[in-house]
């Protein structure tokens, strides 16, 4: 074992402080970005759980929401062409104002006082299934028993992780625009952090007079006879888009949905922001624990050049030492990441932490330790062996 | 920068002639080492006497390559004028010929004894299998070999010494610079040491130069230099005591 690896192991208390402050810079990133390609996952989640075996998109669209991606109505029969296609529907979306009943009844006259604290009102996001049995629309992980509830007229269901913002309850009643719908599921897994959302069916949303029956249609989703033919029909159906449509499978568009995160400017810059704090705090505490660490052993360096060990051998030693600081850092790092992904999972928010954003943080945090140990190698002008002698 | 002195006892190992050096104080020098010319022998304890500020700890590092003497030269084993080298050299000179041992034992509390003394031998390139071969004669010499896995932490400071001792003998140096060496320790102890620096100088040939104030270890010194303000007071040379009275405090 080299002089670095002992120390660091022999003196852990000494450079605790240098791992801990890597350990809590990778957080930092990891947390925030598992965070936010967490929020990704959930917008996915329709994606990666739909009934459907291939989308269509506007061509140049990488997300199934937020963005152009819908497509003119008159594709859904140039799709139905293909011999392998059995079913195509489209995705219809609404929004709208949420209120409880409570909320409701508080507005009401003579009742203002009581209403002061709950003038609350939240905008939802409504997505549309039709609920048909096996239609495309409907998401593989609904039951049986939450479908043929969503076939009640005002019938609604939330996320599990939208019922304590919205302030309801499996049961409830609610205002939704204006109409009473009732809770009669609830879903978990599509969690959404910017909008709390509603699932209920296309009939309910003509009820409401929200279903689009414009020219234009959102994306299309398309399901085969045999899902394992996925990827040929793809090719088939691109070769044959002539530019007015992209087919995806479910598992490319996920893929593009969740790097396409990243081309959103406000996680851009506050995940820089984070990986900029992050780097600075670990750079100054890493800094300066070793520089502490390296004066603590200021003599027995001085003796090892006085034996002739040259200084590059000596930064050498440095370098290894901060090196391996790194790795621990690295490993408590994902260790802490991973307790605090199990309690947001404790709370329904969900992170995701894929392979490359992970090694992408490891690189930072090794980085990180290596320029902590560059920028203390000045320390060591201090071990002058002529000190040694008295 | 190889040499190929050999210790030969009775040979000369080092020759300083007209060493100067100044430290500045605020705006005055104080000159510590005021011409002073120097030799010793492969063989003999060299013994450098003299109450502390009389120069003695600034000769050893000048005379070794650690601290650059203003003025005069200084021949060693067959380098001449060591400090026209380059500092590279110097240090390449040291590892090949120095061993030291401080006041201070300087050990690594992360290495157990035979790492510490391995840790040199590998960086004069030794190959892993001589390292451990050369660490546990070295250890068994200075009488640490039931001692060799324990750190510094679980040894005393006479045996910390030791290891230090042990650190600087693998290296079979045909110099030894000792500055102090038993200052930090009881006679036991002490005596342990000063034996174990007497047996480099006549089992090994080394040249052994050994700074102390300690009046008891003359009796041990095959020459007894004395200083004084930068000035050698008297050189004598001895025959050490074959029986020397035991070091006790």
């Amino acid at each position: 074992m080299s002089l670095a690896l002992s120390t660091l192991i022999y003196e852990w208390r000494r450079y605790m402080a240098a791992v801990v402050a890597l350990a809590f810079s990778g957080l930092l990133v990891l947390a925030f970005a598992g965070m936010f390609m967490g929020m990704g996952k959930s917008f996915t989640a329709t994606i990666d759980r739909s009934g459907a075996d291939i989308m269509v998109l506007s061509p140049g669209a990488t997300r199934l929401f937020g963005g152009p991606s819908g497509l003119p109505r008159r594709m859904i029969p140039i799709i139905y062409q293909h011999p392998d296609v059995l079913a195509v529907d489209y995705i219809d979306l609404s929004q709208g104002r949420f209120q409880t009943l409570d909320q409701v009844r508080q507005n009401a006259p003579g009742q203002e006082a009581a209403a002061a604290g709950s003038q609350r009102m939240e905008f939802v996001m409504v997505t549309s299934v039709v609920t048909d049995a096996g239609n495309p629309t409907i998401p593989v992980d609904y039951s049986e028993e939450l479908i043929e509830a969503l076939r009640q007229p005002y019938a609604v269901a939330v996320d599990e992780t939208a019922l304590a913002r919205l302030g309801v309850q499996l049961g409830d009643q609610a205002i939704y625009n204006g109409h009473t719908v009732r809770i009669v599921g609830v879903t978990r897994g599509y969690a959404n952090f910017m909008q709390p959302g509603l699932v209920m069916s296309r009939d309910t949303l003509r009820r409401f007079g929200e279903a689009y029956n414009g020219p234009r249609v959102g994306p299309l989703m398309v399901r085969l006879r045999d899902p394992s033919q996925a990827e040929r029909v793809v090719a088939q159906l691109n070769a044959s888009a002539d530019g007015r449509y992209r087919a995806w499978t479910r598992e490319d568009l996920s893929r593009a949905n969740e790097s396409s995160m990243f081309e959103e400017g406000i996680i851009v810059v506050m995940l820089g922001f984070s990986v900029f704090l992050g780097g600075l705090i670990g750079i100054a505490i890493t800094w300066q624990t070793l520089r502490g660490a390296i004066l603590a052993n200021i003599k027995e360096f001085a003796s090892l050049r006085a034996l002739g060990v040259g200084m590059g051998s000596l930064r050498r030693i440095i370098v290894e030492l901060s090196f391996w600081v790194g790795i621990v850092g690295i490993g408590a790092s994902f260790l802490l990441t991973w307790l605090i992904s199990l309690l947001a999972g404790a709370f329904g928010l969900p992170m995701a932490f894929p392979l490359p954003m992970c090694l992408a943080v490891a690189a930072l945090l090794m980085i990180i330790a290596l320029l902590c140990g560059f920028l203390s190698l000045g320390m060591l002008k201090q071990s002058q062996p002529a000190d040694l002698l008295r | 920068m190889t040499t190929n002195a050999t210790g030969k006892h009775g040979t000369p190992a080092i020759e300083a002639k007209g060493l100067v050096k100044r430290f500045k104080t605020g705006r005055t020098f104080i000159e510590v080492l005021k011409g002073m010319d120097f030799d010793a022998t492969h063989g003999d304890l060299t013994m450098v006497m003299g109450p502390s500020g009389s120069g003695k700890s600034t000769l050893i590092a000048a005379l070794s390559g650690l601290l650059k003497p203003d003025e005069g030269r200084v021949d060693i084993l067959d380098v001449d004028d060591l400090w026209k080298k380059p500092s590279g050299r110097i240090d390449r000179f040291r590892l090949d010929h120095c061993g030291f041992i401080f006041q201070g034992f300087n050990l690594f509390p992360a290495l157990t004894a035979l790492q510490q003394v391995k840790i040199v031998l590998k960086y004069q390139g030794l190959s892993p299998a001589e390292q451990d071969r050369r660490a546990r004669t070295a250890l068994d010499e200075v009488g640490l070999g039931h001692r060799m896995n324990q750190r510094p932490s679980e040894l005393s400071g006479g045996e910390k010494q030791r290891v230090a001792i042990a650190r600087c003998l693998a290296k079979a140096p045909q110099l030894i610079f000792a500055d102090e060496p038993t200052s930090a320790l009881d006679g036991e102890n002490g005596q342990v040491v000063i034996r174990l620096l007497r047996r480099a100088a006549v089992e090994h040939g080394a040249a052994v130069i050994c700074v102390t104030h300690d009046p008891r270890l003359e009796a041990w010194a095959d020459r007894v230099i004395k200083m004084e303000d930068g000035y050698i007071l008297s050189d004598e040379k001895r025959t050490p005591d074959p029986n020397p009275a035991p070091l006790a405090h």
